[in-house]
C-alpha cells in the first residue's frame, strides 16, 4: 500500500487552532496499518515540503478559516489553498502550509495524492482547549480519515455523518 | 520651483523577519529625510521577567524570538549564571557551543538561501527559484534540516529549547546521535562548498562606508558565547560593562532604541565578528572568505550574507570538532550547578546571528527584580540609516525600481528582526 503520512497543523496553545493534534491522537488509539505515518507538525515552515516528499500520499489537518458556520469541515485538494480561490481563504498556516505546498511542488516532489481536512475553528485565543462545538467534530474527523486510511473499513461509525454539503 | 515626487508603494519590506518602514525624501537633489522606521509595539518581556523565579527567565526570553530562541535562551543563562555565582561544567559548554550552531546555521542558511540569493538571481522569491534551480533550494532544505535536527538533539527541539536550564542541561544527547549528527555534517561539507561557489557568483554591490564594528572576542576561539566586548575603533569592555558601549537613546520614528558607541552608529553581526576575530576562524572558513573575496576590513554592509556564509563553513566544520570532542570524554548525566548564591546582577553576552545580544538581570532572594536585554537589531538600526544616507545620494541616478531595490538589498543584508510594523518607500525627488 502506499506510504502515508497523517499531519496535524496547528497550535494546541491558541483554542480551536489545536484541532488537527486533538484528531491526530484519536487516530494514535487506533489499529493503523503500519504503512501510516502520524505526525503532529505544529507551526510547520518550510521544510514541510522535504517532510511531504517521503510518502506518496499526505493527509493534512488543519484549522480552516472558511467563512463557513464553526465546527463545519471539507476535505480539501491543495489547489484550493495554493490558488485561494472558492470560499476557502486559506488555512490558519497558509503562511508555511501554502508555501510549503508551493515550493513542494515547484521542486516536482509533491506527493501524488494531498488531502487537506479543513475545520472551521469557533475561537482562536490565547489559551488552549478546543471549544464545545469543535470538540464535537474531533470524533466525526477521526472516523472520516480512519475510514480513508483502513483499506475496506470493517467497520463503520459514520451513522450518517457526513461532511456538509 | 518644480519638485518631481515619486512615489513607490512596495507594501511590504519582503524576505526580512517583520516589517519596517523606509523613508527617503530627496528634494532638489538634497536629502531630507532618510529613516528606517520602526513602529512595533513594546513587548515588555523585561516586565514580564520580574518578580518570576530566577529559573523562568530562559524560558520567557527564549519567546522573543523564534529563529534565535536557543541564542536568547543561552544569554539569559550566562546572566542568570553570573548572577548566582554559578560555573558550567566543561560538557556544559561543548553541549551549548554546539547547540548555538546549529540555530546560526539554521538562521544563516535561511537568510543566504532563502531571503538574499532570490535577489542576486532575478527572481521574487525562492518559490520561483525552486523551479529554475531546484538543486539550490533543495541544498538550502537539506542544510536547514540538519541544523534544525542538530538542535533538537542537543535542547530537545528544533526551537524553544527545553532541556537548556540554569546550570546545565536536563537532558543529554546519546553517542549514537552525536555519531549520527556527526556524519550528516560531515556529508554537508559538500553543500557547504557548494554555498561558497554560489556566493562567488553573486553580483554584491559596490559600496563602502567607514564604519565601527563591534563584536565579542576571546583570545581562544572564534566568540559566539561570552568574550570581552571589542571595537574595530579600538577599545575593549568586560560585558558588564555592556551600557557603556550600547548607549540606548530614543528616537522619534522607532519604538526601539537606537544605539551608539564611539560614532554616531556601530554595526554588529557576521560582517563585525568577521571583522573581529577572522584570525579565530577554522581554516576552511578563512579559505571560504578568501574564495569569495572578503578581507578583513571590509566596510561594505552588503558583505555581510557572504560573512555569513563564511560563518557557515566555520559552525559546520567547528561542530564536527565539538562533537569529536564530547564523543572523547563521552557524555556524561550531570545534574545542574547548583547557585553560589540566590541575590546578585550578573549580565550575559552571545553572538546570535544578527550580533551581539545583552541580557542583564538583577535577582534578590532567587527572584528577578530588574532585567534589561539589548537585541542586535536595535544595536543595527542607527547604523542601517547611516548607510542609507550615504548610500541615497550616490544613486539617485538610478530609476525608482532599482533605487527602491538597492535600499531593500541594503536592508536585507542586515538580516534584520523587526515586528509588527508596514512598509512604505517614498522616494521623492526633482
Amino acid at each position: 500500500m502506499m506510504d502515508t503520512l497523517v499531519l496535524a497543523l496547528g497550535n494546541p496553545l491558541r483554542g480551536d487552532d489545536g484541532i488537527g493534534a486533538a484528531v491526530l491522537e484519536q487516530l494514535a488509539a487506533r489499529d493503523l496499518p503500519q504503512y501510516v505515518t502520524l505526525l503532529d507538525g505544529g507551526t510547520a515552515g518550510l521544510e514541510t515540503a522535504l517532510l511531504l516528499a517521503d510518502y506518496q500520499r499526505v493527509f493534512i489537518i488543519d484549522a480552516a478559516d472558511m467563512g463557513l458556520p464553526p465546527g463545519s469541515w471539507r476535505r480539501i485538494m491543495p489547489d484550493q489553498v495554493t490558488l485561494g480561490e472558492t470560499n476557502l481563504h486559506g488555512t490558519l498556516h497558509s503562511a508555511g502550509l501554502a508555501e510549503a505546498l508551493a515550493l513542494a511542488s515547484a521542486l516536482a516532489m509533491l506527493p501524488s495524492e494531498i488531502i487537506i481536512y479543513g475545520i472551521q475553528p469557533a475561537v482562536i485565543g490565547w489559551e488552549p482547549g478546543l471549544s464545545e462545538t469543535v470538540t464535537a467534530v474531533v470524533p466525526v474527523v477521526t472516523v472520516a480519515l480512519a475510514d480513508e486510511l483502513i483499506p475496506c473499513a470493517e467497520v463503520s461509525e459514520h451513522e450518517g455523518l457526513s461532511p456538509l454539503p | 520651483m518644480t519638485v518631481k515626487t515619486v512615489k513607490v508603494d512596495v507594501h511590504h519590506l519582503t524576505r526580512v523577519e517583520g516589517h519596517g518602514n523606509i523613508v527617503v525624501d530627496v528634494q532638489k537633489g538634497e536629502l531630507k529625510q532618510c529613516e528606517l522606521q520602526i513602529v512595533e509595539t513594546p513587548r515588555f518581556f523585561e516586565a514580564m521577567l520580574r518578580g518570576r523565579p530566577y529559573g523562568d527567565s530562559s524560558t520567557i526570553t527564549s519567546r522573543i524570538c523564534g529563529i534565535c530562541a536557543v541564542g536568547h535562551a543561552t544569554t539569559s543563562l550566562r546572566a542568570t549564571e553570573t548572577a548566582l555565582g554559578i560555573e558550567p561544567t566543561q560538557q556544559t559548554v561543548l553541549l551549548r557551543k554546539l547547540n548555538f550552531y546549529g540555530e546560526i546555521l539554521d538562521s544563516h542558511i535561511l537568510h543566504a538561501y532563502m531571503l538574499i540569493a532570490p535577489d542576486f538571481l532575478g527572481v521574487g522569491s525562492v518559490i520561483p527559484l525552486a523551479k529554475s534551480a531546484p538543486d539550490v533550494v533543495l541544498r538550502a532544505l537539506r542544510m536547514k534540516k540538519l541544523s534544525g535536527d542538530l538542535c533538537a538533539v542537543i535542547c530537545g527541539r528544533h526551537t524553544h529549547p527545553i532541556a537548556m536550564t540554569v546550570g546545565g542541561f536536563t537532558h543529554f544527547p546519546t553517542t549514537e546521535e552525536l555519531y549520527s549528527l556527526r556524519e550528516r555534517l560531515e556529508a554537508m561539507l559538500t553543500d557547504v562548498t557548494a554555498t561558497v561557489e554560489l556566493y562567488q557568483t553573486l553580483p554584491i554591490p559596490d559600496f563602502e562606508r567607514d564604519t565601527e564594528y563591534i563584536a565579542l572576542r576571546k583570545d581562544s576561539e572564534y566568540s559566539f558565547i561570552d568574550g570581552t566586548i571589542a571595537s574595530t575603533d579600538g577599545g575593549t569592555w568586560p560585558v558588564s560593562q555592556y551600557r557603556d558601549v550600547t548607549n540606548e537613546y530614543l528616537v522619534p520614528h522607532s519604538s526601539a532604541k537606537h544605539t551608539a558607541n564611539q560614532r554616531q552608529s556601530y554595526m554588529v553581526g557576521a560582517l563585525a565578528r568577521f571583522n573581529v576575530n577572522h584570525d579565530k576562524l577554522h581554516p576552511q572558513a578563512r579559505a571560504a572568505a578568501d574564495a569569495m573575496g572578503l578581507k578583513p576590513g571590509c566596510t561594505n554592509p552588503y558583505m555581510n550574507t557572504v560573512a555569513q556564509v563564511v560563518e557557515i563553513a566555520h559552525a559546520t566544520y567547528d561542530s564536527i570538532t565539538l562533537i569529536d570532542k564530547l564523543l572523547e570524554h563521552g557524555i556524561q548525566w550531570e545534574e545542574p550547578v547548583a547557585p553560589a548564591r540566590l541575590s546578585g546582577e550578573g549580565t550575559g553576552a552571545c553572538e546570535v546571528p544578527r550580533g551581539i545580544l545583552f541580557h542583564n538581570y538583577v535577582i534578590e532572594d532567587g527572584y528577578v527584580v530588574g532585567a534589561n536585554c539589548i537585541i542586535p537589531t536595535g544595536q543595527n538600526l542607527a547604523n542601517i540609516e547611516a548607510d542609507m544616507r550615504a548610500l541615497v545620494p550616490q544613486i539617485l541616478d538610478r530609476s525608482r525600481e532599482d533605487i527602491t531595490l538597492a535600499l531593500e538589498m541594503l536592508v536585507r543584508a542586515y538580516d534584520p528582526c523587526i515586528s509588527c510594523s508596514t512598509h512604505m518607500l517614498n522616494v521623492a525627488f526633482e
